[in-house]
């Protein structure tokens, strides 16, 4: 319990430093939203007309303990460039991106395990030398030329989707989802192929266990043991890597989104970056940083729970 | 082009212009909607209307059109926003008393008739009846100074000539003050005090508009957009009455406007126009050939990659000057000979030629060949390249070992490939260029509004259809003057064709600017970039006007 | 850092100290799915040992692709087949021929010499990138992991933050602060990298800290920084070897990431990412300009994988 408290207390620690870090990066980089609006065709009036009306005047500080003040309520602001609460422009692109890395993490999973172990029982040379290629390639290429790959092939060559042509889930559920699914795979590909790897070294130390050999000798089929108790035990000793595989789904989805022209998280965070839309990049930063700690915080909790024998490092 | 399906509007334009992109003279050539054409005229003439007329199959009503684009409007208010790109959806949505014609001339919209006073400074105009807002309200002469009122106090460049208007037995007295702010910058705040006037129209249609100096342009800017008196939430929830209404907007993703049916004019051929919003162009062409969209524009040659495809490609100016520009408060740059050297070793053809694959028109100075009316041809030649010639006014200056940065805005690839055009032929001259290419919010802050920089590629637009909104900027006192300009000579000059009430001798004024801008080298004018419009053959209709605008109104299906 | 011409001597860098050895048993822990007894089992159940199975073949491999990557950028420095900034039209958009072995981009350039150039630039950026974020990170983490108490706790939640936050945000600011000059994407690639390698040398020195041959050195008077330098850092860096080769290719993803969204290395020096971007826009007329950069980036990551990969299983297990 005390370790809980105390991870806890990490937490919104860390918080606070990422909200501070993110004020401060702000207050270096120059440029304001009002520049944005007017583009090349306004005076200096304007300028500062569209200033004070934004609230853009205030002193930075004041904006920075604004936010914290309304966010500690959860209000978090109004977003400067296109004038609506933070919390109502998440709203719509929280679920795009959530479904997006959910799809994708399905995938991992979906793909990862069972390739993981059924390569594992196969160690032969030649199967084995094409499945290590085939992992390293498959961490090899940057998420956002594998992006350009599939749109090249499947969307301009192959027609099997239209690049581009977006639609929301209340619209069109089908072709979202047979939208979706093509970032989906790009974001997993890397992913699946680190926890393809590690599932099956997990799988090949278990079965080298006393336990397997207890197992087998008391006569359980091979199957039984592979699939009951063998591949509970690696999938254990693979949580860890959530944590790792969510933050790169994450991180990934920010570069795809772009390339596919999803409007999600990741499209709205490079935006208000570029447009210095204050309110709505430091909402965005605190909340992809509450998700990946808070999974991070989890996997930490989940081992303790399903292994006693791994101990975290303190 | 071989196997390519073009529905050319205007083939022999296009021709035309590629001809005169090697030759000097090339305004005018190419134009596409411009009035007073040469060459070109006889497909000119079909500029405004027609495009599919010879592609083939039936012009018919309805249908849904989906434009691609790769800059989001940053709002809808038209009283904050000013970029082009929302500039160019505002036309379809807003209206003014006055509009843009496709031939650059103005043209009556929410005023049904207007008179203007032999002193260029009393403005009439009586309000046209019948018209409705998006919201299905009435236009009336509140909702009109309601919006004047708005402009002035924005303020809406222009805005500030007036100092009194007039209607409905109340006069309305504006007074201006200026003010320094805390960087001693002058800014200028604007009062309104309403009161009872025997002198005003009694009754509800008629305003009157009185200017504190003679301003022949002053049609161009009262074509700014009308919104009703109580319009809240523009900039979310835009309300004017043009053509088109704004349906649903979903941030980074699209626009959706949906035809106004009780539009009072010639209501829209389409149902809907849907603008899908994409980070860079590099997908338009990708997406147009994936079928997602139905149309795109396109200045960095993406409609190259449409060969083999069915596509209708009209040709337009983008209106919009793409300069080198130089600070001319940037050390070496103070200079007129290292200024005009720099021009002399850089090769607007080949730029033309290699940036814009040959689809551009030589500019040579601020204002776009598009305004052919103001647009001072004789000055497109006057830099054209001669290194020796720039290397002997560097040794002159005494600046042989020239070297300086280009800071271009990253977003724009056009610009940051011309940056590297330029590069590689000022590097012939003898001068070392480095690039810099900065974040588009970077580069509107330090470089367009602190002018902290020593040289930048741009294309800088017109937000009317009059010369002063591509001249204005080289008076030394005005606060968007990012190239620190300073000519006693041009101001002189600027101030009387502004003041000029005779329109040819204005014409000759403005012309005469342009001269002394290209004297002394204000920058390097290299191209007016061609927009290439590529739409679906599915769709026909194609508008061309002088401003960096698309009018849906004239899109049609065909089949 | 890796000498990828001889692959001899890098070997004998790791073997040196014995702790290498302990170093593995950590690093196997922390995976909490060490590779520990594979070698065992391969050798029992199928009688052949594969250079798969020891590392060789990965190593091998490894250092040829990215010796041949490294080579091309070396001789970029005075020689390309032809030039890399010149444009001419009359050369627009050729295919690969023998002329042109990636064919030329839209402007006429030869994509093979840019390409050239661009594994220079690239490799200088994520090579820079590493070394320096691996030195600031030897000094943090050692601090962190051997003071402990609030030093450790404060720097560490400050990497914490930096690790959550968008590396699209510090790049920014980092050129805005470093005023966009050609290589001021090291720096905010260097913040990026810090935090990892960071961790691995605290959890090092943690590891180190009270065993049995420190505490003895301790008894017999070494100093703080002696105990740190000398019998602390020797047992992490086979650790950190291998973060360090998957650290490079984290870089140029990174680097081409950046250059991707336009803060990368400044026109009109070619880097991958960037000719990528820009041959984005002529995917469909000019496939090859947008092939080419991407194929040496996945190939010059798959060589450091390899070699990552080859390492660990060589020394680690």
């Amino acid at each position: 319990m005390r370790y809980f408290v105390r991870k806890v207390g990490i937490l919104v620690l860390t918080l606070f430093v990422i909200s501070i870090v993110t004020f401060w990066l702000f207050h270096i980089v120059p440029g304001d939203p009002a520049a944005m609006m007017l583009g090349t065709s306004a005076s200096q009036e304007q300028l500062e007309d569209l200033r004070k009306e934004l609230g853009l005047d205030r002193p930075m500080t004041e904006q920075y303990t604004d936010w914290v003040g309304g966010a500690l309520h959860g209000d978090f602001g109004t977003s400067i460039m296109y004038r609506k609460p933070v919390a109502n422009l998440l709203k719509g692109k929280l679920s795009i991106t959530l479904i997006l890395g959910a799809l994708a993490l399905a995938l991992v999973i979906v793909i990862g395990i069972p390739l993981g172990v059924f390569t594992a029982g196969r160690k032969h040379a030649v199967s084995e030398q094409i499945l290590n290629f085939l992992n390293i390639l498959g961490i090899s290429v940057p998420g956002f030329f594998l992006s350009i790959l599939l749109i090249w092939v499947f969307g301009l060559i192959l027609h099997w989707f239209a690049p581009g042509r977006f639609v929301t889930m209340e619209r069109d559920p089908a072709g979202f989802f047979r939208y979706m699914i093509f970032p989906a795979i790009a974001i997993a590909i890397p992913q699946t192929c680190i926890l393809c790897k590690y599932i099956r070294t997990a799988v090949i130390e278990e079965v080298r266990a006393d336990y397997v050999r207890t197992a087998r000798s008391k006569g359980s089929t091979k199957n039984r043991i592979m699939y009951v108790h063998v591949l509970k035990n690696a999938i254990v000793s693979v949580v860890p890597l959530i944590g790792m595989i969510v933050s790169g789904i994450f991180s990934g989805s920010i570069v795809i989104e772009q390339v596919f022209g999803i409007p999600g998280i990741g499209r709205l965070l490079i935006a208000s970056v570029t447009s210095r839309d204050y309110p709505t990049v430091q909402t965005l930063v605190m909340y992809i940083a509450i998700v990946i700690l808070i999974v991070n915080f989890i996997v930490d909790i989940l081992i303790q729970i399903l292994d006693p024998r791994i101990r975290i490092a303190r | 082009m071989k196997k390519k399906f073009m529905a050319l509007v205007l083939g022999l334009a296009l021709t035309a212009s590629l001809i005169a992109g090697c030759g000097g003279k090339s305004a005018g050539t190419q134009s596409t909607g411009s009035t007073d054409s040469t060459p070109a005229a006889g497909s000119t003439a079909a500029g405004s209307e027609s495009a599919g007329s010879e592609s083939a199959g039936q012009m018919v009503e309805g249908g849904d059109f989906i434009k691609g684009v790769s800059t989001e409007a940053p709002g809808f208010d038209p009283f904050t926003i000013q970029t082009a790109e929302a500039r160019s959806i505002f036309f379809n949505i807003y209206e003014g008393l006055m509009g843009t014609g496709t031939d650059g001339s103005f043209e009556t919209a929410l005023a049904e008739s207007y008179e203007v006073s032999d002193d260029l400074q009393t403005y009439t105009f009586v309000l046209r009846e019948g018209v409705k807002f998006h919201d299905g309200s009435d236009l009336t002469m509140e909702d009109v100074l309601y919006s004047i009122e708005k402009a002035i106090t924005a303020p809406i460049t222009g805005y500030n000539e007036i100092d009194q208007y007039m209607a409905g037995g109340k006069a309305y007295t504006v007074t201006y003050k200026t003010d320094k702010d805390e960087d001693g910058k002058e800014i200028q705040t604007a009062e309104i005090a309403a009161a009872d006037s025997a002198d005003a129209p009694s009754d509800e249609k008629t305003l009157v508009i009185h200017l504190n100096t003679p301003d022949s342009g002053f049609l161009a800017i009262i074509t700014n957009p009308i919104v009703p008196k109580d319009a809240k939430d523009l900039a979310t929830n835009p309300i004017g009455t043009g053509p088109f209404k704004m349906e649903e907007f979903m941030e980074q993703d699209h626009t959706l406007l949906t035809k106004f049916e009780d539009y009072w004019g010639e209501p829209a051929h389409l149902d809907s126009v849907t603008l899908k919003y994409y980070e860079n162009t590099a997908e338009l062409a990708t997406n147009y050939l994936a079928g997602a969209i139905d149309g795109f524009n396109s200045n960095s040659g993406g409609w190259r990659e449409l060969e083999g495809t069915d596509y209708v490609q009209n040709v337009r100016h983008a209106n919009a000057v793409q300069v080198l520009a130089l600070n001319n408060d940037f050390g070496p740059f103070k200079d007129v000979r290292v200024r005009q050297a720099v021009a002399y070793a850089v090769d607007s053809d080949e730029i033309i030629e290699t940036v814009s694959y040959g689809m551009g028109t030589k500019a040579g100075t601020p204002v776009t060949p598009g305004l052919q009316k103001y647009f001072n041809d004789e000055l497109t030649s006057v830099y054209d390249v001669n290194v020796e010639k720039a290397k002997e006014l560097l040794k002159e200056a005494g600046q042989e070992n020239l070297s300086f940065t280009i800071r271009v805005p990253s977003n724009y690839q056009v610009h940051v490939d011309t940056a590297q055009v330029i590069a590689n032929q000022l590097a012939k001259a003898g001068i070392t260029v480095d690039i810099e290419s900065v974040d588009w919010n970077t580069w509107l802050t330090r470089v367009y509004q602190k002018s902290e920089y020593e040289a930048t590629v741009v294309s800088v637009d017109g937000r009317i259809a009059f010369p002063t909104a591509f001249l204005n900027r080289y008076v030394s006192t005005a606060s968007d003057n990012f190239i620190r300009f300073n000519s006693k000579a041009f101001d002189d000059v600027y101030a009387k064709a502004i003041l000029e009430t005779d329109d040819a001798e204005q014409v000759k004024l403005f012309k005469e600017a342009q001269k002394i801008i290209s004297d002394e080298c204000a920058s390097v004018y290299l191209q007016d970039i061609d927009m290439i419009v590529v739409n679906s053959p599915r769709f026909g209709g194609f508008a061309s006007y002088p401003l960096y605008v698309d009018d849906y109104s004239a899109l049609y299906s065909v089949q | 850092m890796i000498n990828a011409g001889n692959p001899k001597a890098a070997e004998t860098s790791v073997l040196q100290t014995d702790a290498g050895r302990g170093a593995g048993r950590l690093f196997r822990r922390i995976l909490a799915a060490g590779k520990g007894g594979e070698r065992e089992v391969m050798k029992k159940e199928t009688l052949t040992v594969s250079g798969w199975t020891t590392g060789d073949t990965e190593l091998r491999i490894g250092f040829i692709i990215v010796g041949i990557v490294l080579a091309l950028g070396i001789v970029s420095v005075f020689y390309t087949p032809h030039d890399v900034y010149e444009m001419n039209t009359s050369l627009r958009s050729q295919a690969p021929s023998l002329t042109h072995f990636f064919g030329t981009d839209n402007f006429g350039r030869d994509v093979f010499s840019r390409a050239m150039v661009g594994a220079r630039f690239t490799l200088l950026v994520s090579a820079s990138t590493i070394l320096l974020a691996t030195g600031i990170s030897i000094l943090l983490g050692l601090a962190c992991g051997y003071i402990g108490g609030m030093v450790d706790e404060v720097v560490m939640r400050i990497m914490d933050a930096v690790n959550s936050f968008p590396s699209i945000l510090i790049a920014l600011v980092m050129v805005s602060v470093l005023n966009y000059g050609k290589l001021t994407i090291i720096p905010a690639l260097v913040i990026m990298f810090i935090p990892s390698f960071t961790r691995i040398v605290r959890t090092g020195t943690l590891q180190y800290k009270n065993a049995d041959f420190v505490l003895s050195n301790k008894v017999f008077g070494d100093s703080d920084l002696r105990i740190l330098f000398v019998h602390i850092l020797p047992n992490i860096y086979p650790l950190l070897l291998s973060s360090i080769v998957i650290g490079l290719s984290n870089a140029i993803l990174a680097e081409s990431s950046m250059s991707y969204l336009g803060l990368g290395i400044q026109p009109p020096i070619p880097s991958w990412g960037r000719m990528l971007k820009e041959a984005q826009d002529i995917i469909f007329s000019t496939p090859w300009a947008a092939l080419a950069p991407g194929f040496m980036i996945v190939m010059t990551i798959v060589g450091l994988n390899c070699i990552g990969e080859g390492l660990r299983k060589k020394y680690l297990s």
